[in-house]
């Protein structure tokens, strides 16, 4: 039997494994806690010299910062008042040129209004003479219009004189021409209506008779029919039972030799 | 149809009507004497059944039963009754017929005249179904073979129609 496959053996090398790994962490640990305990002293060291140092760096930095503040102070009066003596010099000139423009702009407008005052002083005039020129235009037009005015019944009598004239010589041409077209005509329009009466009496006696001899057959219809009911009710009154069995005997007859049974 | 008993009850029926009344008063008194009486004597019936028939009023139908006979009415039994019923009804279905329009009703003479008419020329087993309708006075209509003929005056008149018209306006009836 081999050894390594026994169940006690493989425990017993499990055991042992544990055991060194338990060994070494153990180590592991005492070891960090030796070299933690040497280096803390060096460490507080460090830390106290990098404190003092930055110490120095700030003390030295307010100096500076203290000695520029007030650098820069003075440096702002003095410009401060430097631009409000250029602002008092801006004001003086500023107004001197305010003043000129106002002076030169009353000048301008006293000009334009007396140019405007003289313009509507023109042209008012020139209306005025436009005005009285059509005035007198206007006049001679109705004097012009009054005089033809006066002569128009005189004109109208001629003209309507003129017209009448050739109105009844036209007329008297057209009656001539009426009377020579209906005299044409008269022959041709009897001759036509007689024609067409001689047509119309035609039509008129065919259609008659069409009619009489439909109203021919209409009765000759009706007669039939009486004598079918005639008939009809003298067999059903008239025929005893035998008689009318004899007629369905003679009735099948009739449908044997036509072929229907 | 090779039915004895049809073959007898067809010699004096005609009709559908005649033979359904003439059975359905035969089914009627059979019962009765089979199943309601203690008679058990099942010979002899159509005396009875005749009798039987005139106390109901149906002389046609005494008549036709007298006519059927002891051939006819002594096939049926206690036990066999309804079937040979069947049988029968079945057998008279399946036999030709025609629908017949007549303008009157016909007694017994004029059915025999008109159906012995038909079994000697149309079929000898043929049985007629007949209707009264006045419209067919001067003849007679027929439905043979499901097509409906009108035999009637209508007919012949048409078939004279030239000769009526003829007549009609030679006599100058009309103006």
């Amino acid at each position: 039997m081999n050894i390594f496959n026994s169940v006690e053996t493989l425990g017993a090398v499990a055991l042992g494994l544990v055991i060194g790994m338990i060994v070494l962490l153990f180590l592991q640990a005492r070891s960090s806690i030796q070299v933690s305990k040497l280096t803390f002293p060096a460490y507080e060291f460090t830390i106290k010299k990098a404190e003092n140092e930055a110490n120095e760096i700030v003390e030295k930095a307010q100096a500076q910062a203290r000695e520029i503040i007030a650098s820069a102070e003075q440096e702002s009066h003095a410009l401060l008042a430097e631009r409000t003596e250029e602002s008092s010099k801006d004001y003086q000139s500023y107004t001197e040129s305010l003043e000129a423009l106002k002076t030169d702009l009353l000048a301008t407008l006293t000009q334009t209004v007396q140019d405007t005052n003289n313009r509507s002083q023109e042209i008012s005039d020139t209306f005025v003479e436009h005005l009285e020129s059509q005035d007198q235009e206007m006049q001679k037009r109705i004097q012009s219009l009054a005089k033809n005015l006066d002569e128009v019944p005189e004109r109208l009598r001629e003209r309507s004189g003129v017209i009448m004239e050739g109105l009844q010589e036209r007329i008297a041409r057209a009656g001539e021409q009426l009377e020579h077209a209906l005299l044409s005509t008269h022959e041709e329009n009897k001759n036509a209506i007689t024609e067409h009466l001689q047509k119309g009496f035609e039509i008129a006696e065919r259609d008659i008779e069409a009619y009489r001899e439909g109203r021919k057959d209409l009765i000759d219809n009706h007669i039939e029919a009486l004598v079918r009911e005639v008939v009809r009710v003298a067999l059903q009154k008239e025929l005893t039972r035998a008689d009318h069995a004899e007629l369905v005997r003679s009735a099948l007859e009739e449908a044997r030799s036509s072929g229907v049974v | 149809m090779d039915n004895p008993l049809l073959q007898r009850i067809l010699l004096h029926t005609y009709t559908k009507s005649d033979f359904y009344r003439t059975l359905d008063v035969a089914q009627e008194y059979l019962e009765h004497a089979f199943y309601n009486t203690d008679d058990t004597d099942d010979t002899e019936h159509v005396e009875r059944l005749v009798r039987y028939a005139e106390s109901q009023g149906d002389v046609l139908v005494a008549e036709r039963l007298q006519a059927w006979g002891e051939p006819v009415l002594s096939l049926f039994t206690r036990e066999n009754l309804y079937e040979k019923l069947k049988e029968l009804r079945e057998a008279f279905e399946g036999l030709p017929e025609m629908v017949l329009y007549t303008p009157v009703q016909f007694g017994k003479e004029e059915v025999t005249t008109v159906g012995t008419w038909c079994r000697e020329n149309l079929d000898r087993n043929i049985v007629l179904s007949m209707h009264v309708e006045q419209s067919v006075v001067g003849g007679c209509a027929f439905v043979w073979n499901g097509t409906y003929h009108d035999f009637s005056l209508d007919y012949f008149l048409n078939k004279k129609q030239g000769e009526i018209t003829h007549l009609i306006r030679s006599n100058n009836v009309r103006s």
